[in-house]
């Protein structure tokens, strides 16, 4: 089985949202799903939306301090964020080996491609871009995995 | 009531002896910040390969300076949440050994209630039970929240950050402007001499009258750091010349939107609560000119101001076992310490609304 | 990659005279029986053993792995009870320091030296593939070299050569996982569903095969670059 995309666009925080509540109906435990984009494409905003829809009460912000913050809710979350990484990152390294193999939740993670090596080809990607003027209006791309 | 306290929910190794839940015996910390300095944060596998090798150190450490015998201890106290699993589950692995090797029951202490309870290690602060109903603004590295204090182990949570942590937020402002890490100190350095009025950042959620979040806490009360980030970053690429001839500006005007947010909401928390006593947790609490602003919010509400002792405001071990013996001398007890909790609340979440 | 290496040494079949070279503690007739608590947690099937002298009094598996890394408590307990000792009669803890799940390692680890903090006992280590090549010489008398490898990151297999004489020879090697069986043709490749077990890392430690290294063996440095920022702050795109 091929790799499949899908190209959406969505014109506010709240469609963002919106549209990754319904991809979290779809992830199963233990996926690993990183996010690409700009500083301010609104990665942080779409891990929102998720931990929403997975049950997560907590605000979520960006784990740029621990770079790993997990959540509980109906389903468990961690949220990693890479942001201060860069080349060279190795996931064990990181302390991430844990996250990738071994979650029963889900597992976002930004600029993921910071650790391209070390992650696990039944990766989701979904990728972030500005549109047009609309300061919120963004285009999504979701890669799901083969199989 | 002799407790031995260990902390490794994040990037200090700490062991300490706590009598009666205030008298410091002992407090042995192992940071490494140094370890985690080029990396602009911490790195939890760093993390949790130091606290492996520190945890024996810093445990003996704490019962020499002590001068107890492990056999004097009536409890191990323990962090187990929240923080990094990865460096969590070291100290509850080394307290949980010592308790069974010792006989001694091994309790779980919430790491936010144990920087609570580090007020109270300042000699001269009030017993818990005359400080409440206390006001307890607290602020690290990874936590920012205001709490109302009703009674040892009785917590209600008003506001919360809904995105970055304050001490995050100096973090991420230091990143940009160059200074290094941790944030907090090395911008509090840079801002020496600097125009706070230079930039007016944002201070976050400034028109939330009347909201409240998904979990019922009053917006007014809750803190939004990312916004000023952002404008720090705009500001910079507008202004690239400013981070060389306006350093100490940009550093002072940036704490100020920090640390003013941060009074803001205590005032506000002030004024809608019936605390009269007010007090300062974490690391950020270090910070001069956050400690001025409370102090001057205190006179003008009359309200008692309770900081928090210096060696006591970033992660330690004394904090973790002060916490333990107050609950334990209070009659309501300390779970024990059995799994390690990343998100353990200090305030159950159904409740926060209440 | 491990400057211990040569410390676990040949001590496989080492005659125990001349085992005094090795600094673990031996039994001699005025001193009581050294009892031992052993513990094997590299890899998900951990487990833990009771040795008196040399011999192995009691064992248990323990499926400790993952987020399950705290049941081992319990199970120390229930071994101890099980043979009528307590904390208080284990003179030495003797730890498997892997290459393997860091987890496992690192509260297997912590805990062996949270139990003998108090009376200040001793805790030695031993890689735990070292003690599964002790294991495997034991079955099979005619092997002289044996590779023991275990899962690294995608895609790859760490490796380490051991002979019966010399320990382990040369350093732990990160090989492609299509290596398996065909580095070092003349060994023969330890079966990958084979763990590890506590009983061996006990034996080891009393064969004088231990050290008194504090850290797991981490085949894989905690090491990232230095974020990079550029002038407008924002941070240099991935290398």
């Amino acid at each position: 089985m091929e790799r499949t995309t899908e190209r959406l666009e969505t014109n506010s925080a709240a469609e963002t949202q919106a549209l990754a509540a319904r991809l979290a109906a779809e992830l199963p435990d233990g996926a690993v799903l990183c996010l690409h984009g700009e500083l301010g494409a609104g990665k942080t905003c779409f891990v929102q939306g998720l931990a929403k829809a997975l049950g997560v009460r907590r605000p979520v912000g960006s784990p740029t301090f621990t770079l790993i913050n997990e959540y509980k809710g109906q389903r468990a979350l961690a949220h990693v964020d890479l942001y201060r990484v860069r080349g060279a990152g190795d996931a064990f390294g990181l302390g991430l080996e844990d996250y990738l193999f071994r979650f029963g939740g889900i597992v976002a993670i930004e600029w993921a491609e910071r650790v391209a090596e070390s992650l696990p080809e039944t990766c989701w990607h979904v990728r972030l871009e500005a549109r047009g003027a609309g300061e919120q209006a963004r285009t999504v791309t979701i890669e799901r995995p083969a199989g | 009531m002799l407790v031995l306290g260990i902390e490794s929910s994040c990037d200090e190794t700490a062991a300490a002896v706590v009598r009666d839940g205030r008298a410091v015996l002992s407090s042995a910390v192992n940071s490494q910040i140094a370890s985690h300095r080029p990396y602009g944060g911490v790195v939890p596998e760093i993390a949790s390969r130091e606290h492996v090798g520190s945890f024996p150190v810093v445990a003996a450490e704490a019962i020499a300076q002590a001068k107890v015998a492990w056999n004097d201890l009536d409890a191990v106290a323990v962090t187990h949440g929240p923080g990094l699993v990865s460096s969590l589950l070291i100290g509850l692995s080394g307290a949980r050994a010592l308790g069974q090797t010792l006989g001694k029951p091994v309790w779980g202490v919430n790491h936010l209630e144990a920087h609570l309870a580090g007020t109270f290690l300042d000699p001269a602060a009030p017993p818990p039970a005359e400080a409440c109903p206390l006001l307890v603004l607290m602020v690290s590295g990874g936590h920012s929240c205001l709490v109302e204090m009703l009674g040892v182990g009785d917590y209600r949570l008003l506001g919360t950050t809904l995105d970055d942590a304050a001490g995050e937020c100096l973090d991420k402002g230091a990143n940009l402007l160059g200074l290094g890490y941790p944030g907090g100190p090395v911008i509090e350095r840079a801002a020496q001499g600097g125009d706070s009025a230079f930039v007016k950042f944002p201070r976050g959620m400034e028109h939330a009258r009347n909201r409240k979040t998904d979990n019922g806490l009053e917006i007014e009360m809750c803190f939004s750091f990312s916004g000023l980030k952002t404008a720090l970053l705009y500001h910079l690429k507008n202004h690239p010349a400013d981070r060389e001839q306006h350093l100490a500006d940009l550093a002072a005007s940036y704490q100020e939107a920090v640390m003013d947010s941060l009074a803001q909401r205590a005032e506000r928390a002030l004024k809608v609560t019936a605390a009269r006593t007010l007090a300062c947790v974490g690391g950020v609490a270090k910070n001069a000119s956050l400690r001025a602003k409370l102090e001057d919010l205190a006179r003008r509400h009359q309200a008692r101001l309770l900081l928090t002792p210096l060696a006591y405001c970033t992660d330690n071990a004394a904090m973790v076992a002060a916490a333990a013996g107050l609950r334990a001398l209070a009659g309501i007890g300390n779970p024990p310490a059995v799994e390690a909790d990343p998100s353990l609340p200090l305030v159950e979440e159904d409740s926060a609304a209440g | 990659m491990n400057a211990n290496r040569g410390r676990e040494a040949a001590v496989f079949f080492v005659p125990a005279r001349r085992a005094k070279i090795f600094r673990a503690p031996r039994k001699t007739a005025r001193v009581p029986r050294m009892k031992t608590l052993a513990l094997e947690f590299s890899t998900d099937a951990g487990g833990l053993a009771l040795l008196e002298d040399a011999r192995v009094v009691a064992a248990a598996a323990v499926a400790a792995g993952g987020r399950r890394s705290q049941e081992l408590f319990a199970a120390a307990a229930d071994l101890l009870a099980g043979a009528g000792w307590t904390f208080a009669d284990v003179g030495a803890f003797a730890v498997g320091r892997g290459p393997g799940s860091y987890t496992g390692l690192r509260v297997s680890l912590t805990a062996a030296h949270g139990w003998a903090l108090p009376e200040n006992k001793p805790v030695w280590t031993t890689s735990s593939a070292a003690a599964l090549a002790a294991e495997i010489f034991a079955e099979q008398p005619d092997a002289a070299r044996l590779v023991v490898s275990g899962a690294a990151r995608r895609g790859t297999i760490w490796a380490g050569l051991f002979g019966r004489r010399e320990g382990r020879i040369g350093d732990w090697r990160l090989l492609p996982e299509d290596a398996r069986g065909q580095a070092w043709p003349d060994a023969h490749w330890v079966a990958p569903d084979r763990a590890p077990r506590a009983e061996w890392v006990g034996r080891l430690f009393c064969a004088g095969g231990a050290s008194e290294e504090r850290q797991p063996i981490y085949l894989h440095p905690a090491v990232v670059a230095a974020p990079r920022f550029g002038a407008d702050g924002r941070p240099l795109p991935p290398a």
